[in-house]
């Protein structure tokens, strides 16, 4: 894949425009590629600003604190030399949490599993690398839509007690608004 | 004598130091408060952004208030301009993306529209550290930063801030277990206090040409007692209303739980399906910071759904059953 191509695809990243098999594709590039992090975090930065939130945290140092967690965890780095399969799925957790860092600032591993234990050792043996990668959608991570149409009228329900409610109103309701129907 | 006025004094200097920590708290929970009121109370318009993950979304909100009657109107800005219509009888959602309509009626109401009550308000001190941040420009008012830290994995934490002059929350940020951002709210336009006209307040669709779902209002009774119950609970929360209602789009009458340690709460949803029918879903989900995971318990299907990490939904929905009677 040449730059061009390469920068292409960043873009469509950015706006979550991209298949599942494209991603991974571009999140094994972004772990990589140093420069490519770079670009990508500007990308970030012009969406940021397109939508005219300049508040919004995108950590310019991103990838600079990617590396230094990366040497920071040796045995991650060691575990997913062993072999070809675990190398990529760790290197898709580090690429999700690549994504975390460029836009919240602050490093984030989404763990699925029912019991929080986000440590990136634990990452790189979890079984089921796609949900890092669907963790960034504003969908509820799964694909079928009777579970879905069944969770969003249950959202609704739940709304009206929900902590955010006290807070900020209608603030709860947002995720409900914002639910992204078309795929 | 001497011991005697040792003890005395130490115990004066404990008294300080207590009265001194509860100070903080105190003006920590008078903003929670002033935040709460004035989301009910205040009349304002604003466009705010959302964000979780990696997705960044703009909204535009009214609220509207007429001899104390509240109304709301929420419009997506982005992609399909979907929207949700709420007073205080009602919850309707329009998803023109969907053609479709959904209308929920409101319970709260009969317990008190606050969700964050004063009586529980002291119960937050024991699972949630409460103190005040800095101010800060937002939006070009200047805010004040509330911090409401959990004390345990089992509930999120936010980081508040509140306009100075009215309370109304500015912005939001929602905080996992580790301290890190999982969602975030903004205004980026606010006006607070205007005179919101009525025409605001509705839909931007009529909604003719649209497929509408609604909750059959007869058949929604509470019952006298809830036919289950979570036998675990992370420490702190509690049973705070339940119902049983016929949600829009669902064929079976569903039991509503709501267990709240004051400030986040969980929903637990219990729905009788018909034999030899594929569970709609299995396992865990998640959307921004809610989280929510169903399971087949004999004929029923039991989904719990909240602003809390992946584990409180577990550790209650994993331990719901029927109350033997």
């Amino acid at each position: 894949m040449n730059d061009e191509h390469m920068k292409e695809k960043l873009s469509a990243l950015v706006d979550n425009e991209l298949d599942e098999l494209e991603e991974r594709r571009v999140f094994k590039a972004l772990a990589d590629d140093v420069a490519l992090r770079r670009t990508w975090e500007r990308y970030h930065l012009v969406r940021a600003a397109l939508h005219q939130d300049v508040d919004v945290v995108v950590a310019q140092d991103a990838a600079e604190r990617l590396a230094r967690r990366i040497e920071a965890e040796p045995s991650t780095a060691v575990s997913f030399r062993r072999h070809r399969v675990t190398r990529f799925i760790g290197t898709l957790a580090i690429a999700a949490s690549v994504a975390a860092i460029a836009i919240t600032g602050v490093q984030w591993v989404h763990q699925p599993a029912p019991v929080p234990a986000p440590l990136p050792a634990l990452a790189v043996n979890n079984p089921a690398p796609q949900n890092f990668i669907r963790s960034g959608t504003t969908r509820w991570d799964m694909k079928e839509p009777e579970a879905e149409s069944a969770l969003n009228a249950y959202l609704v329900e739940h709304d009206e007690f929900a902590s955010t409610a006290g807070l900020g109103g209608m603030m709860p309701y947002v995720r409900v608004v914002s639910y992204d129907n078309d795929k | 004598m001497i011991s005697h006025r040792t003890g005395r004094s130490a115990f004066i200097f404990l008294g300080l130091f207590v009265c001194t920590t509860a100070m903080a708290a105190d003006a920590a929970h008078e903003w929670l408060m002033k935040i709460n009121h004035a989301a009910r109370d205040l009349e304002y318009e604003g466009i705010f952004v959302y964000q979780h993950d990696t997705q960044l979304e703009t909204m535009h909100i009214f609220h509207k208030v007429d001899n104390k009657s509240v109304k709301e109107r929420l419009v997506s800005l982005n992609g399909a301009p979907r929207e949700i219509i709420r007073d205080a009888r009602e919850v309707r959602c329009y998803w023109p993306d969907k053609n479709s309509v959904m209308v929920e009626y409101r319970k709260a109401d009969a317990k008190g529209f606050p969700s964050i009550l004063p009586e529980r308000m002291q119960d937050l001190d024991e699972y949630y550290v409460l103190r005040l941040g800095n101010t800060e420009r937002i939006t070009g008012r200047v805010a004040q930063l509330v911090i409401v830290k959990p004390v345990d994995q089992y509930r999120y934490g936010y980081h508040l801030w509140a306009d100075t002059d009215t309370g109304l929350l500015l912005k939001a940020d929602l905080l996992d277990t580790t301290g890190a951002i999982l969602e975030q709210f903004m205004f980026t336009q606010v006006n607070i206090g205007i005179k919101i006209p009525a025409a605001s307040l509705a839909p931007g669709m009529t909604g003719k040409s649209m497929t509408w779902y609604r909750e059959d209002g007869d058949t929604q009774k509470v019952s006298e007692k809830p036919g289950w119950a979570a036998s675990q609970l992370p420490k702190g929360f509690r049973l705070s209303a339940h119902m049983t209602r016929r949600l829009p789009m669902r064929k079976q009458p569903v039991e509503h739980l709501v267990y709240t340690d004051g400030l986040a709460a969980v929903s637990v949803f219990i729905e009788k399906q018909e034999q030899g029918v594929k569970p709609f879903m299995q396992g865990p989900s998640r959307m921004g910071a809610v989280h929510a995971m169903s399971a087949r318990s004999g004929d029923y299907q039991i989904t719990t759904v909240g602003e809390v990490p992946a584990a409180t939904v577990a550790f209650i929905g994993g331990s719901v059953a029927p109350i033997v009677k």
